[in-house]
């Protein structure tokens, strides 16, 4: 299950085991409510085994918004699934990683 | 759904699309620029190609990726329909009909036979010719056209070496189970991928982001040796959705100035894209940029970038398989294309495919229904409860509605059939050196689907007798007066409950006295008999018989026109022939609309019921009491009215009633009576089919289940007429044939 931590604006996300177009719709809805009055975001994705095209616009979306909402936003822990399709298609620098994993 | 039966929807489909491929080539000889045969031989190739990758056969995929990109060629322009390349598609299109046909009877398709491989490798030599042809002056002239080479010529080629894919994916990739990683780790198995730029300007912000539509597009450098098919046929299945351009190592500059059009809402970031590709280099951009260059990407729309591309002298660019200007695809042609896949879409949406197995079983409940609603009908009679009555009315009235519904469920127009002769035609003609054109009408004219299929040999081996026999030579055509091209007619159209198939020609025409005496050589008739015109050409209908002086491979073997009669026979049809001598043959095969249902008339003699088909009655009238008990004609309002008793006939030796009546049937042409006792009126006939033993016997021609559930016979009238034409089997049937009416009879009592 997705966890969410919340602490003065300052929350940390982790994402469960799929970030795919299966599950995009659902993560979505997640990822709009976490950034919802935050100040600071935290993605966690130690847990993704799998993550596709899908989850890939979806962080760059995220990205996106919390940089125009001045919300500081970064990605942990992010594992081979992930790194895998972001060099595949170029976008090293494009999203905020931290702690590879 | 399992796999045979996805199978078997995709040969059916491919048989399909096959036929209209042949039908579209077959009509594209009078109008060799028409765009929407073009389309639809290619769109007809495109899917067959598409639905074979699906299934692994590869191929398939590999043969029809070359008429492919022929057809391509045409498409752009640039290769002109003449007749070589219509008779080299027909042969693509029968080479592809075989390996359907082949994986259709189980085989693998790499064992097909050494011809097959041969033929494989001699079509695809002949259509590459297509291909490496350098693309010159087959598109049209345009105006201002050597301004544009000149400019062009100044521009030359990129230096990269490597191929430029730009990748803009549709919306639903992601949710048709694509991924542009996918694609790319694909890619990596016979290339490699150099440079990678994604596309991200189409992400919109999250609110707004549907998070199952691809917004990521994808600029590729792509270092591989492979062809432009394999590249291609990667993005096979996202293709018509998406914007995929791809660009071969060394092409023209203008490809980019087209790439950089397409995507002009990328603004200035594409351009820096190419360049951070190196697929451009800021050089030949600066030369792109030269006045000419621009002014005319201002002026030119893309398609004549296509054109104009395919037009310059790059020998680089002629040796891949399909030019990029092939590969652009212009907006206006994607809206074109969208735009009647979308028709062609409502048109299929209201289609079904149904087994004709269920059709068959549907018909046969509802004939079961009509049994059974008759007998339903009889006891509320005799129950005499007014309110019954009235319910069983309805429910015939309903059932009657069902009938027919159903039946229409299994109408089909002959135009499809006929229109398979463009073929034959074609094909036969040229193997004769004759110049025969088919002229086809009433393809509108509907009948049940099993005969349509049934009718496909003898009408095969009509035409082909027309074609053969019928049509002079030219040198003689002209002697007597005729066009040098001969011509041989379909023609169908509805009469009495039936429909007439007419197979006609305009050449010489049939010597009765030639076939009297080749008769009469043959046995089949006698010295001296006498014989009208009608009757003598239908001997050729007997089994044995050819006038053919000369015996070729089409027909002349004499065992033609038999077998026709008898295919026919076999439907419940009936076939005649009209000749004039000088002017031409009519061959008129007469069928019935369905072989199942029909509205009978429902008459008695003594105690058994007999049905007549109700479309072949025309009247009915009293039989005048006197004078005419050792007659065979009476006087129907100044005509001569022949007539058949029934009990005669049939040998029926019960008393005949006080009043007696006269069916006037009509069929063929022929009118005549049937003497009956009593009219009991319309009757909802299922026909049965009688057993083998009763096969012989010429007057019936079936029977069918009362609601009582005694049995009927059916009158098989075409047979009764031609008695009544004979006048020698006036006297009944035979005494063999006799004991099996009486079997018959016995029962339906």
């Amino acid at each position: 299950m997705s966890d969410i931590t919340t602490q003065d604006g300052h929350r940390e996300l982790t994402l469960d085991s799929a970030l795919t177009i299966y599950t995009a719709a659902d993560t979505k809805l997640q990822l709009v409510g976490a950034l919802q009055g935050a100040l600071e975001l935290h993605l966690n994705l130690s847990q993704i085994e799998e993550f596709d095209c899908a989850g890939l616009q979806l962080l760059l979306a995220v990205s996106q918004e919390a940089q125009r909402q001045n919300i500081r936003f970064s990605i942990e822990g992010a594992t081979a699934a992930v790194t895998d399709v972001v060099q595949m298609l170029g976008l090293n620098g494009q999203l905020p990683f931290g702690g590879l994993h | 759904m399992n796999l045979d039966s996805i199978i078997g929807t995709f040969l059916a489909e491919s048989r399909e699309l096959l036929q209209q491929m042949e039908d579209a080539l077959l009509q594209i000889e009078q109008s060799p620029d028409d765009p929407e045969l073009i389309n639809a031989i290619f769109r007809a190739a495109h899917t067959i190609k598409g639905s074979s990758g699906l299934f692994g056969y590869d191929a398939i995929v590999a043969f029809t990726h070359v008429a492919e990109s022929v057809l391509d060629r045409v498409r752009a322009g640039e290769v002109r329909f003449d007749s070589e390349l219509i008779a080299l598609m027909l042969q693509v299109g029968d080479h592809l009909g075989g390996l359907i046909d082949w994986l259709a009877d189980g085989h693998d398709l790499a064992d097909v036979s050494v011809e097959t491989r041969a033929t494989d490798a001699e079509l695809i030599t002949c259509l590459k010719r297509y291909l490496e042809e350098a693309p010159t002056a087959a598109t049209a002239p345009q105006a201002a056209e050597s301004d544009h080479t000149e400019a062009r010529t100044a521009s030359g080629e990129t230096a990269s070496h490597h191929w430029h894919l730009s990748l803009r994916f549709g919306a639903d990739t992601l949710r048709s189970g694509m991924d542009p990683t996918s694609f790319l780790r694909y890619m990596a198995t016979f290339g490699t991928v150099a440079h990678v730029e994604p596309v991200l300007e189409h992400l919109p912000a999250l609110d707004k982001l549907d998070p199952e539509a691809c917004y990521i597009g994808l600029e590729l450098a792509f270092v591989s040796d492979a062809d432009q098919a394999t590249i291609d046929g990667t993005f096979e299945f996202v293709r018509d959705e998406s914007s995929i351009e791809i660009i071969p190592p060394h092409s023209p500059l203008t490809a980019f100035a087209s790439l950089l059009q397409l995507r002009q809402d990328e603004g200035d970031e594409q351009l820096q894209r190419l360049l951070r590709c190196g697929s451009l280099t800021e050089a030949e951009w600066l030369q792109l940029q030269t006045p000419a260059v621009v002014a005319e990407s201002d002026t030119t729309s893309m398609s004549t970038f296509g054109s104009d591309d395919a037009k310059s002298d790059f020998p680089t660019l002629a040796a891949g398989n399909t030019s990029p200007a092939s590969v652009a695809t212009t907006d206006n042609a994607k809206a074109a294309k969208a735009g009647k896949e979308a028709q062609r879409g409502g048109g299929d949406s209201n289609l079904i495919r149904v087994d004709a197995a269920k059709l068959d079983q549907l018909i046969n409940l509802v004939g079961e229904l009509i049994i059974a609603g008759a007998n339903t009908r009889m006891l509320a009679q005799r129950s005499g409860m007014l309110e019954m009555n009235e319910s069983a009315e309805t429910l015939s009235r309903l059932v009657e509605e069902v009938r027919d519904s159903a039946l229409t469920l299994r109408m089909v127009q002959i135009g499809a059939t006929f229109n398979r002769f463009q073929r034959v035609v074609r094909d036969v003609s040229k193997e004769l050196g004759k110049d025969i054109v088919l002229q086809v009408s009433g393809g509108e004219t509907e009948l049940d689907k099993t005969v349509v299929e049934k009718i496909g040999d003898p009408l095969t081996h009509l035409v082909r007798n027309a074609m053969d026999h019928g049509i002079e030579p030219a040198e003689q055509r002209l002697a007597n007066g005729k066009s040098a091209q001969g011509v041989v007619r379909l023609n169908a159209y509805h009469e009495a409950g039936g429909i007439v198939i007419e197979v006609s020609d305009d050449g010489g025409g049939l010597n009765p006295q030639k076939i009297m005496a080749k008769a009469v050589q043959r046995g089949l008739a006698s010295e001296g008999q006498p014989l009208s015109d009608k009757e003598i050409f239908n001997l050729i209908f007997e089994p044995g018989f050819s006038t053919a002086d000369q015996i070729s491979n089409l027909s002349g073997r004499g065992v033609g026109m038999d077998v026709v009669k008898r295919n026919i026979t076999a439907l419940r049809g009936t076939v005649e022939l009209d000749s004039k001598l000088g002017q031409g043959t009519c061959v008129r095969i007469r069928l019935p609309l369905t072989l199942a249902i029909i509205d009978g008339f429902l008459i008695s003699v003594g105690q058994a019921s007999y049905v007549v088909p109700l479309d072949m009655v025309e009247e009915c009238i009293e039989l005048p009491g006197k004078g005419l008990e050792n007659q065979e004609f009476l006087d129907l309002r100044g005509d001569v009215l022949p007539f058949i008793r029934l009990r005669q006939l049939f040998a029926d030796d019960s008393t005949p009633p006080r009043r007696e009546n006269v069916v006037v049937v009509r069929y063929a042409g022929i009118r005549a009576g049937l003497v009956v006792d009593q009219l009991l009126g319309e009757f909802q006939t299922v026909i049965k089919p009688l057993g083998k033993v009763f096969a012989q016997v010429p007057a019936l021609s079936g029977f069918t289940i009362l609601g009582s559930g005694a049995v009927a016979l059916i009158l098989d009238i075409p047979g009764l007429l031609a008695q009544v034409t004979h006048n020698d089997n006036r006297a009944g049937l035979a005494s063999s044939q006799l004991n099996q009416v009486n079997h018959l009879r016995s029962n339906a009592q």
